[in-house]
């Protein structure tokens, strides 16, 4: 049974300081011969190999192609490389940014405000002035009181009072 | 031309440039895939996707120029790959049917070739019967031919512990195949003429 482990150093009876030549074994092993090569390998590697070049298509050999570079010239190219990515990125940060303005914020308070209310009412009051107040009579009579309108005179013109409104109708 | 350069231009489309390098290590990877699986069809997925990727990604091996070759490179990834393998089928390798190559040794008629399956056959089941940090570490040095050096890169671990290995692995190879030590070799033909 193969193993890959090998046996501990301890195991060793005694360490080989040096490969004794040992022609009879040599002899023996030398009966042991590999079989040949079939030719089918020599096809199939061929194949495999023209496969791997020939009919490599060209956008291909774009993508995985490479370019062999000597090492001094790689390692200046990286430093190169990192000195102008440094003198970019310092440069870019060496500009003052001007604050952005602050953006006040709006605040929308709600404040209630009374609205008053205001009722107009109109009223036509129709006054008598120095008309005597009427006496009470201990009972009406059966006719009608009878208007004197001797002293009637009709207004020149009409002047109409709006009076506020309120609890005392006047 | 060098591996390195065969790869350049292997890695651009050159086919030329591809079959060269694949003849020039194939059957190392295939024989170190065999050797170490023993399954002839699983060693061929190995020996087919070790030059893949190798073609796909050479920048791995470029960079890993200075310390390996790419032979050892190409069997560090077959080693990487036959282990995934392992995982997969929890550690169960494909074994063939012994019966089947006797059967095929025996049509061919001499008594020699008999006995060489037999003892192919042994040397392959002890070799399998091996840890596999000790089979791979025997097999790359003793059927690949790489160096201390080279095979402690190839595993990952120092020349020491390839050593300790290889120590291991013969001491459990001269148990495993005794009956076919000189002594126990004589006792089988002598069995066999029996």
């Amino acid at each position: 049974m193969n193993h890959l482990e090998e046996n501990s150093p301890d195991r060793n009876p005694k360490p080989a300081d040096e490969v004794v030549e040992d022609r009879e074994m040599n002899n023996l092993l030398g009966e042991w011969r590999p079989p040949d090569i079939t030719s089918s390998l020599d096809q199939r590697v061929l194949t495999s190999y023209r496969r791997q070049f020939l009919h490599k298509p060209l956008w291909r050999r774009w993508l995985t192609g490479s370019i062999s570079l000597p090492a001094p010239v790689a390692a200046a190219a990286a430093l190169l490389l990192c000195a102008t990515s440094y003198l970019a990125a310092r440069k870019a940060t060496s500009y003052t940014l001007e604050p952005a303005p602050a953006i006040s914020a709006v605040k929308l308070v709600e404040v209630s405000v009374p609205v008053v209310q205001q009722k107009i009412v109109t009223r036509v009051v129709y006054k008598n002035i120095g008309a005597p107040k009427a006496k009470e009579t201990p009972a009406p009579s059966s006719l009608p009181p009878r208007i004197d309108l001797a002293d009637f005179r009709p207004v020149s013109d009409i002047k109409i009072i709006v009076s506020h409104g309120g609890n005392d109708e006047k | 031309m060098t591996d390195e350069k065969l790869l350049e231009n292997a890695a651009k489309g050159d086919e030329t440039a591809f079959v060269a390098l694949y003849q020039r290590h194939r059957d190392m990877v295939f024989r170190f895939a065999y050797r170490l699986l023993q399954s002839q069809e699983t060693a061929e997925e190995i020996t087919h996707d070790c030059f893949l990727s190798l073609i796909k990604e050479p920048r791995r091996f470029k960079a890993d120029r200075g310390k390996a070759s790419l032979r050892t490179y190409l069997c560090a990834a077959a080693r990487n790959l036959a282990f995934k393998r392992l995982r997969w089928v929890g550690a169960e390798t494909a074994i063939d049917d012994f019966s089947e190559r006797l059967a095929a040794a025996e049509s061919q008629g001499p008594l020699r070739l008999l006995l060489d399956a037999e003892v192919s056959e042994a040397v392959r089941k002890a070799v399998g019967e091996l840890p596999t940090l000790q089979r791979e570490a025997l097999i790359l040095f003793e059927y690949e031919e790489l160096s201390l050096a080279e095979i402690a890169e190839v595993v990952g671990a120092d020349v020491g512990t390839v050593k300790s290995r290889l120590y291991r692995a013969r001491e459990r190879l001269r148990i495993l195949l005794a009956p076919y030590f000189k002594e126990g070799a004589n006792m089988n033909v002598e069995r066999c003429r029996l």
